[in-house]
């Protein structure tokens, strides 16, 4: 039988309650439900980056985040800064997230966890493929594998494993969801992920792909190479929860292999904790499916499979007459539909909502500003420099404004950019900007001093300096991004802002956005059309106007929220609702006012909320 | 709750706090009397949580945190922000902390009335400053808050005094009789158009800014002055920016009459907004604000002074643009902006292109003996010797200064030390292998986002200045090579052939060929070592390498000398290896070798019947070359010579890696005429292709220029119009090599059994323009065609640079040639191109020659 496992599922105990968090309750579970002040103590004393990391991932999302260095300034003898950690995160409840998360940089790696596993074969198997593996970085991905390893429940039943290959998606066997005699899921079915968080979360089929029929019979069966049929799914849940907990890529160019190589399978069987195994798979160019030795159970397929390079290599299948078999990575990988949804989940052209959950803030009508960062970050517009968000009117909102700061960062969190933004306040304060520049990109420079005596040739040195010590700071490229000063700047501010932007286009290693600084002389070309920028032989600067919108904005936003969430409106409904989002508002030619985009975005939400629930 | 209890009042209180002060220390933001009651530390983490989202790190205090001023106009604002004013509990205890509250509230220092004290005191000074600032951050609530735009121009005119005093403070020598007559000029502004300016002439050094400083601080204390000054060093002034150019100038006039400093910003506003949004057509200033500015000159009564300085800078952007500012003074004249004077500064040839527009010229020469007498006693300078450096001076004041403070330091020997060229810090050896491995692979843009982490001061033996300059070689920055290359003596030069066996070597070995032509072929052909390290160079470093050029030509001659040497010692000399490389470049070269060289080398070879087989293998490849190439005659294999012409490649190089705006802008405008100047030029359009490949106009430009042929013609014809840096260097190697292509020898070497046959391509030319039905009307659109595409019809950008560049050599031309008609025109314009004036230029100057009359009407 197939899957021979799948088809045992129903005898085998349930282990995993129905109600409850059967991530908790799972056999052989680790975690822990409440973190110790010890634990915590030890941890800071070995790696405090490291803990202030895990703090602001667990509160990945949150409007108001607790910082390691704000519980540091808190901290009192009574309630020293290990305690307001502990209280912190077991307070939250995030004690699981947060102890998968520190697994990480444990040390000790899979050795350690397989000899605390009660498999001596599996130990026993590690020991004598040692020499495959790079051990050390066997035992990253297996404590990264801890994290973006989850369980797949249907009604309520574990009945598989899968991986997160993207923030909200997650890679399983298609039988693991789908039915003897279907070629479809059953709607009906009620799918969640049971994540490393100790969390469930409610799953909906972003891509299916089934099983052979004949892989449900009893007996073992050879499938043509020619088969067409890869039995896998990715699941979507609605939190980016693979921002937080990292996830595993489906390589570029996946490459079979032939003969018997090292792999190190990661999966549930029965759905209990299992720290992952090493075994080995028979390779065969073209096949569509392959052996391999690794020990699993009912609950293990769908679990993801890496070689000795600690690549994807493909995932548990199922067992049939013994014989276990993994379905290669080189199979499906290409598939088109399900490449373009990953892809589009890992780096999205639009945010529609800046934390991509219903809960953040929707963002309407900021096309052109997310096109150019996309075409950036991708490396198509070398000589766009910045982009310069202007308003077409004096009365515009200047949240927009400061919004794009927020857009900015989340756009670059969201593509995997760990940048950090160098956000530069200007005023009438008489601080110098070079000095204020410096003081919040390069803060171990002294401190930023008051305006010194003025010389243009000294300026521009000093312009030029800074931009390549900025240019020279960071391996990607750098961003700043200046706010717009509520009362404009003085002569000399200016000045001093002119030239340092026209030292920062010449710089490759930096990016800015200018907000509003609507009457500043730029000294490059600047564009309203993206073509043209990106393709502009000279550095030059992209102007977004903010000022009003249409309709077709808001129908992307909600275009982009239902791709990404999953929720299948058809067109009528989409079009239902960007109706309802924009009624009774004043409009002139189709185009509505900016100062309404807050009142939409409310519409918005509170029909998707309603949507989803229901 | 996450919070761990109800810690509503105390965020708003912290808020408060912090919206109220500058800057605070976090702690102090939840402590009992700040929040109002006693707070667990995970409260006060969570308050501080909360507060974090408004506020940032302070620059310049460290540990500090600051509130964003749009968080404190949400939190000072309406009825939450009268709610804090009646609300603060630690007002009275830290007063620093409350700065902005005290705004907000309009307490004594922050009234109208008092703001109003401030501005008319001569010595506020950083109270200015403070003031604004605290206003700033209290937001439109505060009763002061209007006062804020005077405020600013009061804090700008501030600035500027500072700045004046500062450059005034070494003394003013001399120029006494310059600065009077300028201050007369001022004294008598105009009230109408056109604008004309009184133009102070000088070199750098002469003290043109000094001067027109000084007439500043003497214009505003004695005439009551409005100032207006642009100055064209600034990066963001350009007449192409006209909406720029009107807000600065409204921004400056407002800083001189405060009163009006916040309606024009509101204007500004308006404008920079909506004229970008829905732009007009360019060509006007926009009414309501000129109006405006208008209106607050003549109630103020005060005349306005334009200064314009740095002229040459803003010519540099284009011959067009001097002219397009003063049509915008035009502009601001006719709108009621006066009286007005305007006085400009800048080197000798600023103001060529907008002669009309100069009413009085002030040249500055160097200081007589008595004033620099005068300057240097200043300076402390012993008088015994003011008379040495007076001399080596020649009376400019900024080397006279130099003088004294060398002098002052050690001794004239430092003079010396100034000028040498100082090596830079070296660069980390990651950065420089990184450049190794982009000009290694080719990657042009690549290298250039690296080239800008290198410092600009270099000599180029050293590591990161070979670098440089195999980067500014490949790239087209040939004005930044000269520089480097100057450092370079022949052995430096040698050494680095030998030992840059990559991209950097080929690189150096171009610029031989280019710069040192016939002692390369020298060398070349009588050094072995040489040969076989230019042998190296020539078949390594590929990536970026310009095929072909001088380096072929080079190569061709020299290796032909040696391939067909008959000296059996020469041969033992150069070796079997030499020899075999030499076979290889020639194969891989042999195509790149132009066929007035090779034809004539095969042609020797033949006739010299040589013993060495290679070269019996170059004659018969060269058979078959000719063979294949002149199959459409001799105009089509001419034109297939043209397009062999190598130096499009650094154009385009130059143009991808960020070539100057003026470059950029004339490819743009330049593109649709190319039909237009291919028939001008009589050039044959054989490849109709190149209009599918223009999406892109100035990009792609140089590419296509080159597969048309034309790459030569565009960048000497433009060069010889638009002063602009890399361009005429580019151009002057491209039209050498087009040349000689086309008959007419331009290198130093020339080999044996090449005659000169006389440029056939400006011969094509001519006889283009000639059988025109108006040959002086296609002569003048090929030269506006160059100067100024945009607006090819207004001779504006060609007369000037005509008269100034090619008059005396068309007189001198015209009057050396006798006779008349095409050959007499055919005469003259060999002539001029001999001269230097590329072949567009040349043939349509020339066209007048074939007849008296016209030739008048071109000159």
């Amino acid at each position: 039988m197939p899957l021979a496992e799948l088809s045992r599922i129903p005898d085998v105990p349930d282990s995993t309650p129905a109600t409850g968090d059967p991530a908790r309750q799972a056999p052989g579970y680790r975690g822990a439900l409440a973190v110790t002040a010890e634990s915590i103590a030890r941890q800071l004393a070995t790696d405090s980056a490291r803990v202030a990391d895990c703090l602001r991932r667990i509160q990945h999302g949150d409007d108001i985040v607790v910082t390691l260095d704000i519980l540091e300034l808190v901290a009192t003898a009574a309630k020293p800064l290990p305690v307001l950690v502990a209280e912190l995160v077991n307070g939250d409840g995030r004690a699981v997230l947060y102890e998968a998360l520190m697994r990480g940089s444990l040390t000790g790696g899979p050795p350690e966890m397989l000899r605390d596993a009660a498999d001596p074969e599996a130990y026993a198997v590690l020991e004598s493929v040692a020499g495959a593996f790079d051990v050390e970085k066997l035992a990253d991905l297996a404590t990264r594998c801890l994290n973006f390893r989850c369980r797949i429940a249907v009604n309520g039943q574990i009945r598989g494993s899968g991986s997160f290959v993207s923030p909200r998606l997650v890679l399983t066997a298609w039988h693991v969801i789908g039915a003897k005699g279907r070629e479809r899921h059953d709607p009906s079915l009620q799918i969640e992920v049971l994540a490393e968080d100790g969390r469930r979360y409610p799953a909906t089929v972003a891509f299916e792909d089934p099983c052979h029929p004949d892989e449900w019979g009893e007996a073992a069966v050879d499938l043509d190479d020619a088969c067409e049929t890869h039995d896998v799914a990715l699941l979507r849940i609605r939190r980016p929860l693979g921002y937080v907990l990292g996830a595993t890529s489906l390589p570029e160019e996946p490459k079979g292999w032939e003969g018997w190589q090292r792999i190190f399978l990661v999966h549930f069987p029965e759905g209990a904790e299992w720290p992952g195994v090493l075994a080995e798979a028979l390779g065969r160019d073209g096949a569509c499916r392959l052996v391999h030795t690794a020990r699993t159970s009912p609950g293990s397929s769908g679990g993801p499979a890496f070689d000795s390079g600690l690549r994807l290599v493909g995932f548990h299948q199922g067992r049939v007459e013994n014989q276990r078999r993994l379905v290669p990575v080189t199979r499906f990988a290409a598939l088109p539909k399900l490449r373009d949804e990953i892809v589009q989940d890992l780096v999205p052209r639009y945010l529609w909502s800046l934390d991509g959950s219903l809960e953040g803030h929707f963002v309407v009508a900021r096309t052109l500003f997310f096109d150019a960062l996309h075409e950036i970050l991708a490396g198509r517009a070398g000589m766009l420099r910045g982009i310069w968000v202007r308003r077409t009117d004096p009365g515009t909102d200047d949240h927009g404004l400061g919004f794009s700061y927020d857009l900015l960062t989340a756009f670059l969190a969201a593509h995997g950019r760990d940048t950090r933004v160098w956000r530069v306040q200007l005023d009438l304060d008489d601080l110098d900007l070079f000095d204020r520049i410096a003081a919040v990109a390069l803060p171990a420079r002294a401190a930023a001093g008051r305006a010194r005596s003025f010389s243009a040739a000294e300026d521009a040195g000093r312009a030029r300096d800074l931009a390549r010590e900025l240019a020279r700071a960071r391996n990607d490229p750098a961003w700043i991004y200046f706010d717009n000063p509520a009362a404009g700047l003085t002569a000399r501010g200016q000045l001093q802002f002119e030239q340092f932007v026209a030292e920062a286009l010449n710089q490759s290693g930096l990016r800015f956005v200018i907000a509003g600084l609507e009457t500043l002389n730029v000294p490059y070309p600047y564009f309203r059309g993206l073509e043209q920028a990106a393709s502009w032989p000279r550095p030059c600067i992209l102007a977004e106007y903010l000022g009003e919108f249409g309709r077709e904005d808001v129908t992307r936003t909600v275009r982009e929220m239902c791709a990404s969430i999953g929720l299948n409106w058809h067109d009528e409904v989409i079009a239902e609702m960007v109706r309802r989002a924009l009624r009774g508002l004043e409009q002139r030619g189709g185009r509505y006012r900016d100062s309404d985009l807050g009142l939409v975005a409310e519409r918005l939400r509170d029909d998707a909320r309603k949507s989803a629930a229901a | 709750m996450r919070t761990g209890g109800d810690i509503e009042a105390p965020v708003r209180r912290a808020l408060r706090f912090a919206a109220a002060g500058i800057s605070f220390d976090p702690r102090q933001a939840v402590t009992p009397e700040v929040v109002g009651t006693r707070l667990d530390p995970m409260q006060a983490a969570w308050v501080l949580a909360s507060l974090r989202t408004d506020c940032e790190q302070d620059p310049a205090q460290d540990g500090h945190w600051v509130m964003r001023v749009r968080s404190r106009h949400r939190i000072l604002g309406g009825d939450a922000g009268r709610t804090a004013q009646e609300d603060w509990p630690a007002a009275e205890e830290a007063p620093e902390a409350h700065f902005v509250l005290e705004a907000l509230r309009g307490a004594p220092a922050y009234s109208p009335q008092a703001i109003d004290a401030l501005l008319a005191r001569a010595d506020a000074g950083a109270e200015l400053s403070r003031i604004a600032h605290a206003l700033e951050l209290a937001g439109p609530e505060a009763p002061g808050h209007a006062a804020l735009s005077r405020l600013r121009a009061a804090i700008n005119r501030r600035d500027a005094e500072r700045h004046s005093k500062e450059m005034l403070a070494p003394g003013f020598y001399g120029r006494e009789s310059q600065l009077r007559r300028i201050l007369s000029y001022c004294a008598r502004g105009s009230m109408g158009g056109p604008a004309r300016a009184l133009f102070i002439s000088g070199g750098p050094g002469s003290g043109k800014s000094y001067l027109i400083e000084r007439a500043i601080e003497e214009a505003r204390r004695k005439q009551g002055s409005v100032v207006l000054r642009l100055d064209f060093a600034r990066r963001g002034l350009s007449t192409l920016e006209r909406d720029a150019l009107v807000n600065e100038v409204s921004r400056q006039l407002g800083d001189d009459l405060p009163r009006a400093a916040a309606e024009l910003r509101d204007l500004r506003m308006r404008f920079a907004m909506r004229s970008d949004y829905a732009p007009s057509d360019g060509q006007i200033a926009p009414v309501a604000l000129v109006d405006a500015m208008a209106r607050a000159v003549r109630s103020a009564e005060r005349p306005v002074l334009v200064v314009l300085d740095t002229v040459e800078a803003l010519r540099e952007q284009g011959e067009t643009h001097p002219g397009n500012l003063f049509r915008l003074l035009d502009c601001l004249l006719a709108g009621g902006i006066g009286p007005m004077a305007i006085v400009a500064a800048g080197n000798e040839c600023a103001l060529d292109t907008a002669t009309d527009r100069v009413e009085l010229t002030i040249p500055l020469d160097g200081l007589d003996r008595a004033a620099a007498g005068e300057m240097l006693a200043a300076a402390g300078v012993p008088r015994e010797r003011h008379d040495e450096i007076h001399s080596a001076s020649g009376g400019n004041p900024l080397l006279l200064r130099l003088g004294a403070e060398v002098i002052d330091e050690g001794g004239p020997e430092a003079l010396a030390l100034q000028s040498a060229p100082q090596d830079a810090a070296p660069l980390p050896a990651d950065v420089l292998q990184e450049m190794r491995l982009a000009l290694g692979a080719g990657d042009i843009r690549e290298a250039a986002a690296i080239h800008d982490r290198f410092p600009d001061a270099l000599e180029g033996r050293s590591e990161t200045g070979r670098l440089s300059l195999a980067y500014l070689w490949f790239s087209g920055r040939w004005s930044g090579v000269q520089r480097l290359w100057s450092t370079l003596n022949e052995d430096a030069v040698h050494e680095l052939i030998a030992e840059e066996r990559g991209p950097v070597g080929r690189a150096v070995l171009e610029m031989e060929a280019e710069y040192r032509f016939a002692p390369l072929v020298r060398r070349l052909s009588r050094d072995g070592n040489s040969a076989r390290a230019a042998v190296a160079a020539a078949l390594r470093g590929e990536a970026l390498a310009m095929r072909g050029g001088a380096l072929a030509l080079a190569l061709g001659i020299a290796f032909h000398g040696i391939a067909t040497m008959p000296s059996s010692a020469r041969a033992r000399e150069i070796g079997d290896v030499l020899r075999a490389d030499i076979a290889a470049v020639r194969a891989r070269w042999l195509s790149l070798v132009p066929a007035v060289v090779s034809r004539t080398l095969a042609g020797d070879a033949r006739q010299r019947q040589p013993p060495d087989p290679q070269a019996a293998v170059l004659t018969e490849r060269l058979d078959i070359e000719a063979g294949e190439q002149g199959r459409d005659g001799e105009h089509g294999f001419l034109q297939d010579q043209l397009r062999m012409n190598p130096y499009g490649l650094p154009l385009q190089r130059l143009v991808a890696t960020g070539g100057g705006p003026t470059l950029c802008a004339h490819l743009q405008d330049f593109f649709p005429h190319l039909p237009e100047f291919i028939e001008l030029t009589g050039s044959r359009d054989r490849f109709p292709a190149w209009e599918r490949l223009s999406a892109h106009a100035a990009a792609d430009a140089p590419e296509i220029l080159s597969a048309l042929g034309l790459a030569a013609d565009w960048a000497a014809g433009f060069s010889f119009f638009h002063p602009v840096a890399d361009v005429p260097e580019i151009g002057r190697s491209a039209e050498a090599w087009r040349r000689t292509v086309c008959g007419a020898w331009c290198y130093r070497e020339r080999p044996p059994g090449v005659r000169d046959r006389g440029d056939q391509g400006l011969a094509v030319t001519l006889e283009a323009l000639l059988s025109r039905d108006d040959p002086p009307a296609a002569a003048r659109r090929l030269l506006a065609l160059l100067a100024d595409p945009a607006h090819p019809d207004d001779p504006a950008a060609v007369e000037p640079v005509l008269r100034r560049r090619a008059s005396r050599l068309l007189r001198e031309a015209a009057a050396a040639v006798e006779g008349s008609g095409e050959a007499r025109a055919g005469a003259v314009a060999e002539l001029l191109a001999e001269a230097g004036l590329p072949r567009p230029v040349a043939a349509a100057l020339a066209v007048g020659a074939a007849d008296e009359g016209a030739t008048n009407r071109m000159s």
